[in-house]
């Protein structure tokens, strides 16, 4: 069945199941034409036509397959709470992240997680939440900044048991800030102030960088044009401890699997861990 | 509406259009149900999928932004 949420009397109403309109749709390999790999027994192969069509209405292309014992969870745009943004938004919605990594940890396939960050930041509590789920997980976890790794996306990238940034990714530090009628009274302060805590608390827990330092890179003055803080560049993020290499795809991959092997746990320098920041 | 948002991109741009009114359809894709948001183009895009097993949020047909066809 299908219905709308609120009727808006421009729009008709569908009569049916959303159900897949065009036989070209990707992830369908058996879908009414039959498997699409020319390499499957049956298989028809897909024609030039189908492939392009596939790519012009979807912006989807059909990617190699493979079997990987390692899951990539990518972290992009606003990392979204509970209020829906608005289109213009790129966003990855927690509610999907949260059941993925659970997921990850039951699936005996799954030996490891690669998470890719390119975020611009987003809601706190989120954010949060997927930091201390990635801290949590019993399987390897490594994380690499692309682009940028800013805000909410810092105790994100540090949750993983070992970080890497890319040399020309930046991750921004600064204030967090609170939307919607702000009472000016003390108790506002206060309370953005414990919520700062919590998550200066949780970035020092999980990486190498002190108390201190995050406070000042959060409270500087002199680097921004239009608020206070500090952007860190690769190398920037590495020396000062908040993360532990710099590097791309192959350094990433390459440590995982060591971890997943088992070579790489005894090596890796002590992090605080939750007994600092949540006590878990 | 209140939320802590800890982000580089201004809050305006980022909530811009948050107070417009928008309708989210319900449907089942691929035998699960999900909310779907309607594009301009007459398509839907998956926003969200209502299930309460966690492997159907590893499968990449119900992953959220993907394209959907309406029936006409």
């Amino acid at each position: 069945m299908f219905r709308e949420r609120e009727e808006t009397p421009a729009r008709p109403k569908p009569q049916n199941e959303v159900a897949p309109a065009d036989p070209t749709e990707p992830n369908e390999p058996n879908g009414p034409n039959g498997p699409a790999d020319p390499d499957e027994p049956g298989g028809q192969g897909e024609g030039d036509g189908d492939r392009s069509k596939v790519i012009n209405e979807l912006g989807e292309t059909k990617v190699p397959e493979l079997t990987s014992e390692i899951h990539v969870l990518t972290i992009i745009g606003q990392v979204e709470g509970h209020l829906v943004m608005p289109p213009q938004n790129k966003t990855t919605k927690y509610e999907h992240i949260i059941p993925q990594l659970v997921a990850v940890e039951e699936n005996p396939a799954i030996k490891g997680l690669l998470v890719i960050l390119n975020t611009v930041g987003g809601d706190v509590e989120a954010g949060l939440a997927l930091a201390e789920l990635l801290a949590s997980m019993q399987k390897p976890v490594v994380s690499l900044v692309l682009g940028g790794g800013h805000s909410i996306g810092v105790p994100i990238a540090v949750a993983a048991r070992y970080s890497l940034i890319a040399p020309t990714a930046t991750m921004t530090i600064h204030p967090i800030r609170m939307t919607g009628m702000v009472l000016g009274v003390q108790q506002s302060f206060d309370y953005l102030e414990r919520m700062q805590d919590r998550v200066i608390g949780f970035i020092t827990a999980h990486s190498h960088i002190s108390d201190q330092q995050v406070r000042d890179y959060m409270m500087n003055t002199g680097e921004l044009a239009r608020d206070i803080g500090t952007v860190l560049a690769g190398e920037d993020a590495v020396n000062c401890g908040l993360i532990d290499a710099v590097g791309g795809l192959r350094e990433a991959l390459a440590k995982l699997h060591r971890l997943i092997d088992g070579a790489d746990n005894a090596k890796q320098p002590e992090k605080a861990g939750c007994d600092q920041c949540c006590g878990a | 509406m209140r939320s802590m948002l800890w982000s580089i991109i201004p809050e305006a741009l980022v909530l811009a259009g948050v107070d417009e009114n928008f309708s989210l359809l319900e449907g089942t894709v691929a035998g699960r149900p999900c909310r779907l948001r309607r594009q301009s183009d007459g398509s839907a895009s998956i926003e969200a999928l209502c299930s309460t097993d966690p492997k159907d949020f590893l499968r990449a047909e119900l992953a959220p932004g993907r394209r959907i066809f309406l029936p006409k």
